[in-house]
């Protein structure tokens, strides 16, 4: 579960057209009284409705950390509908990091935090640049991902003042070189290191949209699903990669024969007649025009990615603490 | 010391959660005639108000005897006819059969769930799935390793109302804290294998306050009751307004929270 995916569940239930099957629904006001709160047990679909309520209320949206990436490659829209089924990419695009600098002075202890001659790609947090680091010598080394290391200059003077360490085991996205959703720790190197602009890395990647499912909605009598929603993963990674290195066990849970990992979530809407459309923050969007009750959905692809500079992953509802936490403890999952 | 050590690092245990999306289900709605519309039940807590058969989307059988790398004291061939149900790996489909403990003593039934990810009508991998997560039918946790079959499997897709099913189940249940309070449930969930108790899921509810002046309106999934009276042991008497007349998608969350506790081995 991240945070995107709790927060998109929650912002669907409100964009839903109608209250979704795990919802209560209420009475003829008439014949029922409803239950005051504080005399009913804890319900969590009316918990994560009021979480979704407020997230939604709440203006502030904020962008998680991620790096600044280089769209490389348009997608060509879809101009007739198509059938696709679960797990099919329906849109691929070529990224890769899209600024650079290098490293001039190393820390002390280079070997760990990056020598002298690395490039570095720019990684924004809010309104803050980073410079990130990692050791990819050996990647793709599932069972040893290497920790990701990232430098701020706050005063722009040509070296830098902070250093932060995400430690890559703990990293949701991992079968990418340079995509990460956290700067992690603040970390304590002896030195100070110093960088020129400029650089180069060569890391391609891609970033696909994926047909996952249908979500809820209900099965009409011709078979297919009105009043409901499909879901579309948005995914990245190097791709599908053969013989890796690894135990079976560690292979098994962390590497995916897709050489891709969810970065989030969108959601189709499906209206009465079971049709649909988004226009995602992304620039990502998608048509229904029918999910069938057997999975498949036929859909358009309308815009992809646009190429050049941007951030993979758009802002969200800037969520208290609590109220995360409460978003997640109603999907039961804390 | 060292075990000193070990002792203290092993104390800081970490709990993670691992969360694993059940394949969409389809909650079909119940046959011409199968529910007694308007008539008057006087139910035990224990009886549910409405069965309804869930199935996931796809169903498959398997077209000849096959033999499966399922583990000691499972059944080691799955027959031609055996049917399965699909559910989604990252990439595609799998169809999961299960393999019959013939030791309870010493595991329960296990998912074997086979893959044919070129599309050529053969099954050529089986993944050892584990048990049904938290007993309920069609709910397969994790998939497992893919492991060669040494001869692929021909399989064909059956229609859904013919494959594997279980039931959701909804109770009309009184609030637990005072009977006076007259607060109903309407709760649903899924009958484990074994029909013994009811899996809730979380959201899946309804309720409202015993109206002491007439019948008390109920909804949820599409199913409509009237709740009569009430009284202090728990039981209901209701009579069911409309049944659910669309069949519903629904996929659930299955979560499983793990403590691990570091250790050092000295080496």
């Amino acid at each position: 579960m991240t945070v995107y995916s709790a927060i998109a569940i929650a912002l669907l239930l409100q964009a839903a057209p109608e209250t979704p099957i795990g919802s209560t629904q209420v009475p003829p006001a008439d014949a029922v009284q409803i239950a005051e709160p504080d005399e009913i047990e804890d319900d969590a679909s009316e918990a994560a409705t009021e979480a979704a309520r407020r997230a939604s209320q709440l203006s502030a949206m904020v962008t998680v950390a991620q790096p600044l990436v280089l769209v490389r490659t348009a997608v060509t829209p879809d101009t007739v509908f198509r059938t696709v089924d679960h797990g099919q990419i329906i849109a691929s695009q070529d990224i890769s990091p899209a600024q650079f600098v290098t490293i001039t002075t190393p820390v002390n202890n280079a070997n760990k935090y990056g020598p002298a001659g690395a490039a570095l790609w720019k990684f924004l947090e809010g309104e803050n640049e980073w410079w990130c680091w990692r050791n990819t010598a050996g990647f793709p080394a599932w069972n040893r991902p290497t920790d990701y290391y990232c430098y701020r200059d706050a005063d722009g003077d040509g070296t830098f003042d902070e250093l932060r360490e995400n430690p890559g085991w703990s990293e949701s996205i991992r079968h990418s070189r340079f995509i990460a959703t956290t700067l992690g720790s603040v970390e304590r190197a002896r030195g100070q290191a110093s960088y020129v602009a400029g650089g180069q890395l060569d890391y391609v990647e891609q970033v696909a949209i994926r047909y996952d499912a249908p979500i809820f909605g209900a099965v009409n009598a011709d078979g297919y699903i009105t009043k409901g929603a499909v879901s579309f993963d948005v995914i990245a990674g190097i791709g599908p990669q053969a013989g890796q290195r690894g135990t079976s066990l560690l292979y098994s849970r962390l590497v995916d024969p897709t050489g891709m990992d969810k970065l989030y979530s969108i959601h189709v809407a499906l209206d009465e007649t079971g049709k649909g459309t988004v226009q995602h923050p992304s620039g990502i969007s998608i048509e229904v025009e029918r999910a069938n009750a057997d999975g498949t959905v036929v859909v358009k692809l309308l815009s992809g990615y646009p190429s050049g500079e941007t951030s993979l992953m758009p802002p969200i509802p800037a969520l208290s603490f609590e109220t995360l936490l409460q978003i997640l403890r109603a999907r039961g999952d804390l | 010391m060292i075990a000193a050590g070990c002792a203290a690092y092993a104390a800081q245990a970490s709990a993670q959660t691992r969360t694993q999306d059940t394949a969409p289900l389809i909650i079909h709605p119940p046959a011409q005639g199968e529910v007694a519309i308007g008539e008057e039940i006087a139910s035990v807590r224990t009886n549910p108000v409405i069965r309804l058969r869930t199935t996931t989307m796809r169903a498959a059988r398997l077209d000849m005897d096959t033999d499966t790398p399922s583990g000691f004291a499972l059944a080691k061939m799955l027959p031609a006819g055996t049917k399965m149900f699909g559910i989604h790996t990252t990439a595609g489909w799998a169809y999961c059969a299960v393999a019959e403990s013939n030791a309870r003593w010493w595991t329960t039934d296990q998912f074997v769930c086979f893959e044919d990810t070129d599309k050529d009508g053969r099954f050529e991998s089986v993944m050892r799935s584990g048990a049904p997560f938290m007993r309920v039918p069609l709910f397969v946790f994790e998939t497992g390793n893919r492991i060669a079959l040494q001869t692929p499997a021909p399989y064909t897709q059956i229609d859904v109302q013919d494959g594997p099913s279980m039931d959701m189940t909804i109770y009309a249940l009184q609030g637990k804290r005072d009977f006076r309070n007259g607060i109903i449930y309407l709760r649903a969930g899924f009958r484990p294998d074994d029909a013994i108790g009811h899996i809730p899921i979380r959201g899946l509810t309804a309720r409202a306050r015993l109206n002491p002046e007439g019948p008390t309106r109920m909804q949820l999934m599409g199913l409509e009751i009237e709740i009569l009276s009430t009284d202090e042991e728990g039981n209901i008497r209701y009579r069911i307004l409309k049944a659910p007349e669309e069949g519903m998608i629904y996929r659930a969350t299955m979560s499983v929270s793990t403590t691990y506790t570091p250790i050092l081995i000295p080496g």
